[in-house]
């Protein structure tokens, strides 16, 4: 029995709020408490302490998803944030990561289309993991010279599953490993990157290094 | 003419300074032509007492510059500065010769002065040209000071005026730019990513019918549909205005250099005044300056790697204060390792186009090699300090 999770929603689009909320709302461990389409209603419904996760479109016809977010998180410091965003802002949140209470997500629209994604990376982010988009982490590349760079082709695939927001059962079935040797690429993935501490904050550390360090090409 | 506008005390101030000065010197000749000629001779005859003698000397001094004095009060106690030149001329000479009469009474009393009618119709007819030529050239030198004055005054309300049309210009432009970016986010990426949401929900369908094929063949054109929109969609509406820029020029810039193809490495460094603007909860930069910043650093970035063949780009970028509090200059260096320009003048591509801009803000910009070879950019951009709401 997972605990209920209550998400807002701040999208200007009414067809893609509309399509968010049902999709969440289908959901019995999710409930839709706010959908909002810009920055002032927003401000006036986000009361601390009234949803676990919000999810921000960034470009808001009356200010900016980003700056929303920093300010509902100023004040209820345990909200969980969640960018939607058309572009890739993959870069953008990286500046805002420092300065959150709790790490930010990202998904960008195509991917919430995708009802497993959209409802994994909701549950994920409210219990405190990052999630990345799976479609851009799936086009990242490590930058020459980083710390990522260095991991092992089979180091940087798992770093990637668990940066989509995957449980380590959820990413050796992906993988076709077991558990166990997830947990072991896990370890040696944190020493790589210099990390400790305990494993809920690695994990997140681990994905925040990946945000930072890798990059994405398009067409060349 | 007669309002009491700054301009008009200017012509009142200078006509008196000018004024009060001639009267001095003229007083000061005339004691001095009765010590040389009039009263040397006293002195030469004996007839009187050094004390009378000196006495005479001094009275002499105080009658002529009463004497101008009053020309000067009369005067513009009757307006001539408010009149045009027939009437100050007449107005003055009227007062000059009226205030000849007492001084030339007042001189003949004395005892060392001659007495005779060619000696007082002389130096009466003296005094009277003096006290007008003085006061007139006293009133000439303040209508020029004044006109001056004005036609400075005229100047700057004309700057003042140009400058509000160019700002308005900008504002307008800056409106323009981001009714263009919200449209092209909001309706037409909202759009293309539905269209590439169905596809992918198609594949998906095809996939589970068992058509792989097609399932993997739409799966393609939904990517090529994504690619268009990450690339086409998102340059058209950077190019009116860059992701990021409403929240800040350090963000803008992240965003933009995480953009790069993951073989550069780059990394982006803000030093603590700008910051400490930032956190003081001011709109640090104003958004027309910003864009300039943000469009400046993207092509030198991509100057680096096209020409400089760089594979690693630094920003670094402070505030500097200057003499006027509220102003700003913005000092951003952006260093690569690659080849470095060529010669010490080099050819700035796209770089002349924001040379110029900044110029015309009163910045600067640079191309030139950085200690460790590579290439090195430098520019300075003025801003004000805007004290905007706390970001939101």
């Amino acid at each position: 029995m997972t605990p209920l999770t209550r998400v807002g929603i701040v999208e200007d689009e009414a067809l893609m709020r509309s399509m968010l909320e049902q999709t969440l709302s289908a959901q019995e461990s999710i409930r839709v408490v706010h959908a909002v389409p810009g920055v002032t209603e927003a401000r006036l419904v986000f009361t601390p302490g009234s949803c676990d996760v919000a999810l921000l479109d960034v470009n808001l016809p009356d200010g900016n998803g980003v700056a929303l977010g920093v300010t509902l998180q100023r004040a209820d410091p345990r909200l969980a944030v969640m960018l939607l965003s058309s572009e890739d802002v993959m870069g953008l949140f990286t500046t805002v990561q420092d300065q959150a209470s709790r790490p930010w997500s990202y998904l960008s629209k195509r991917s919430s289309f995708a009802r497993d994604v959209l409802v994994r990376a909701v549950v994920a982010t409210a219990q405190g993991q990052v999630v990345l988009d799976p479609y851009l982490v799936q086009r990242s590349q490590p930058r020459p010279g980083s710390a990522v760079s260095e991991l092992t082709p089979a180091q940087f695939g798992v770093l990637r599953l668990v940066a989509e927001g995957l449980s380590n059962q959820a990413a050796g079935e992906r993988l076709g490993i077991n558990e166990r040797s997830v947990e072991s690429h896990l370890k040696s993935i944190y020493q790589r990157l210099g990390i400790d501490g305990d494993g809920h904050n690695r994990r997140v550390a681990a994905v925040l290094a990946f945000l930072e360090q890798t990059g994405r090409t398009w067409r060349g | 003419m007669t309002t009491a506008t700054a301009g008009s005390r200017d012509l009142r101030r200078v006509t008196l300074v000018v004024g009060i000065t001639n009267t001095a010197l003229y007083a000061a000749l005339t004691a001095g032509a009765w010590a040389a000629w009039g009263g040397l001779q006293a002195e030469l005859s004996r007839e009187r007492s050094l004390a009378a003698v000196v006495a005479d000397g001094v009275l002499i001094l105080v009658i002529n510059l009463a004497f101008g004095l009053a020309v000067l009060a009369g005067a513009l106690a009757l307006g001539v500065l408010d009149r045009g030149w027939p009437a100050r001329v007449g107005l003055t000479a009227a007062v000059s010769a009226a205030a000849s009469v007492p001084r030339m009474a007042a001189l003949v009393s004395l005892g060392s002065t001659p007495t005779g009618v060619a000696y007082v119709t002389a130096t009466g007819a003296m005094g009277f040209l003096s006290g007008l030529v003085g006061v007139l050239a006293a009133v000439f030198a303040g209508t020029l000071v004044d006109r001056a004055r004005r036609e400075e005054q005229r100047r700057a309300a004309e700057a003042d005026r140009a400058r509000r049309a160019v700002d308005a210009l900008q504002d307008e432009e800056l409106r323009v730019r981001r009714m263009v970016f919200d449209q092209l986010h909001g309706t037409l990426q909202y759009h293309l990513v539905s269209v590439t949401a169905g596809l992918d929900r198609l594949a998906e369908d095809l996939d589970a019918a068992g058509a792989r094929d097609r399932g993997a063949e739409v799966r393609a054109w939904a990517g090529t549909l994504e690619e268009i929109r990450e690339q086409d969609v998102r340059s058209l509406s950077h190019a009116v205005f860059p992701s990021g820029a409403d929240l800040g020029t350090e963000e803008a810039i992240a965003l933009l250099l995480h953009r790069l193809p993951a073989q550069v490495s780059t990394s982006i460094e803000i030093g603590p005044v700008y910051r400490g603007l930032v956190d003081r909860g001011a709109a640090p930069m104003p958004m027309a300056e910003r864009l300039v910043v943000i469009y400046t650093v993207e092509e030198a970035v991509t100057n680096a790697l096209k020409h400089g063949r760089a594979h690693a780009v630094q920003v670094r970028a402070e505030a500097e204060p200057t003499s006027d509090p509220g102003r700003w200059v913005f000092a951003t260096v952006v260093d690569d390792d690659g080849s470095g320009p060529t010669r010490p003048d080099p050819p700035l591509h796209g770089l002349a186009r924001h040379r110029e801009r900044l110029e015309h803000r009163g910045g600067t910009l640079t191309l030139g090699t950085n200690p460790d070879g590579g290439g090195r950019l430098s520019f300075r951009l003025p801003f004000t300090v805007s004290p905007g709401a706390p970001p939101s």
